[in-house]
């Protein structure tokens, strides 16, 4: 006969062998401890990763966390993009580095599960500001313990690994003006906007593209149903060509020690000031 | 502001950290019916390896009396995919594991209609009768 010896508890799962921390038994916390490997950092002390994810005990982790998190951010985009002028850098960083960023990601990567928090200990607290704290609790957790090397690790592999189109950040309203700052700031020769092509001019729905030139070099170009529509579309290129210059080849200032003849990033100048 | 100032930087799986969309896998069980022989016998020898290789991945295995064996993957967009595993052998079930595994939990997209998906577009253009040469009888 057949004999279906079947155990009246879980079969054997909990018993005889040494189970993984991602196991869920009586009394571990298996979701953190596979939130960890999810993320890389299986090898940080888990009662440290149980701080940094416990909104109350995480003050200190956060703060640390967030002048790592910047001071990398920074220094990337800083070497990325030379050339940028403040505003638009600041909402760029902001972009990565922002609350709203951190706990998308943070969502994205299953730190809501993880999170505890005490919604009681302060009435004005939002559960995305919890995640985007408890974020930066673990860039200081990791910064803590592994060092700078594995912070600056984590920070490029799981937020500034992610793509963001910078030309809609570059618009400036009166991009004439700045336009003609610029050039008085390098010295070059006085902007001059020239047609390039144009259809249908007398028609209901023309189109011009003008172009706008620095004595022989052209600037930028910029299409329109207007004159002064193109103009202002091509001023607009020309400061974004100039200011959003990304750089490609560069080795960052953190990284100086370890390369053997370290070239500084190249030291964009100012925006020229209006 | 406009609305392309609004979007948050894309994230491309893989191209930074590779973050696994199986975040767990609840495997229940029943201990008097015959459908859940294999899914037991996976449990007490299978299980604990699979969980060791995958440590990114929660294990819960909860009994559930009168059911028939089933798996279920949970994914990082909230979805969930279930997999009834009666009747099955460890073996077979250990595939049907590894598919959740590897699953992203999104729904199963129709891939049969368009041949081609691409973020960029065509390097020659797509043919249109306007610029190709008259028809000449």
């Amino acid at each position: 006969t057949r004999v279906m010896a079947f155990h009246a508890k879980t079969p054997a799962l909990n018993e005889q062998q040494e189970l993984p921390p991602n196991v869920s038994t009586a009394n571990n916390n298996s979701t953190l401890a596979a939130f960890g490997a999810r993320l890389g950092i299986q090898s940080l002390n888990p009662s440290l990763l149980e701080q940094a994810v416990t909104h109350g005990d995480a003050t200190n982790l956060t703060y640390l966390g967030k002048r790592v998190l910047g001071l990398y951010a920074t220094e990337y985009l800083h070497t990325k993009y030379p050339s940028m002028h403040m505003s638009a850098f600041q909402q760029i960083l902001k972009k990565y580095i922002g609350y709203k960023s951190l706990s998308h990601i943070g969502n994205q990567v299953g730190l809501q599960d993880v999170v505890r928090w005490n919604r009681e200990e302060d009435k004005t607290l939002v559960h995305s500001s919890v995640l985007a704290e408890c974020f930066n609790a673990l860039v200081g957790a990791i910064y803590q313990e592994q060092g700078p090397e594995a912070a600056k690790k984590f920070v490029h592999a799981h937020i500034l690994s992610r793509e963001l189109d910078v030309r809609p950040f570059l618009k400036l309203e009166n991009p004439k003006r700045y336009l003609s700052a610029l050039l008085k700031k390098t010295n070059q020769e006085r902007a001059v906007s020239r047609i390039l092509s144009e259809t249908g001019r007398l028609s209901s729905s023309p189109v011009f593209v003008v172009g706008v030139f620095s004595g022989e070099n052209k600037l930028g170009e910029g299409f329109g149903s207007s004159l002064k529509m193109a103009e202002h579309r091509a001023c607009q290129d020309a400061l974004a060509s100039y200011y959003g210059k990304e750089e490609k080849d560069f080795v960052l200032p953190s990284d100086a020690d370890h390369v053997d003849n370290y070239k500084p990033p190249v030291l964009g100048s100012t925006e020229a000031i209006v | 502001m406009s609305m392309a100032t609004k979007v948050l930087p894309k994230v491309n799986n893989g191209t930074g950290a590779f973050v696994l969309q199986c975040k767990s896998l609840v495997f229940n069980y029943c201990e008097r019916w015959g459908s859940n022989k294999g899914m037991i016998e996976y449990i007490k020898k299978d299980l604990a390896t699979f969980a060791r290789e995958n440590p990114q991945i929660e294990i819960i295995v909860e009994s559930r009396p009168h059911h028939h064996p089933v798996v279920r993957g949970n994914y990082l967009n909230g979805r969930d995919k279930v997999i009834c595993t009666r009747n099955m052998t460890p073996s077979e079930i250990s595939k049907k594991v590894d598919l959740l595994r590897d699953s992203s939990g999104a729904k199963l997209k129709n891939l049969t209609k368009k041949p081609v998906i691409s973020t960029t577009e065509s390097v020659r253009g797509v043919w249109s009768p306007f610029h190709t040469n008259p028809h000449t009888i």
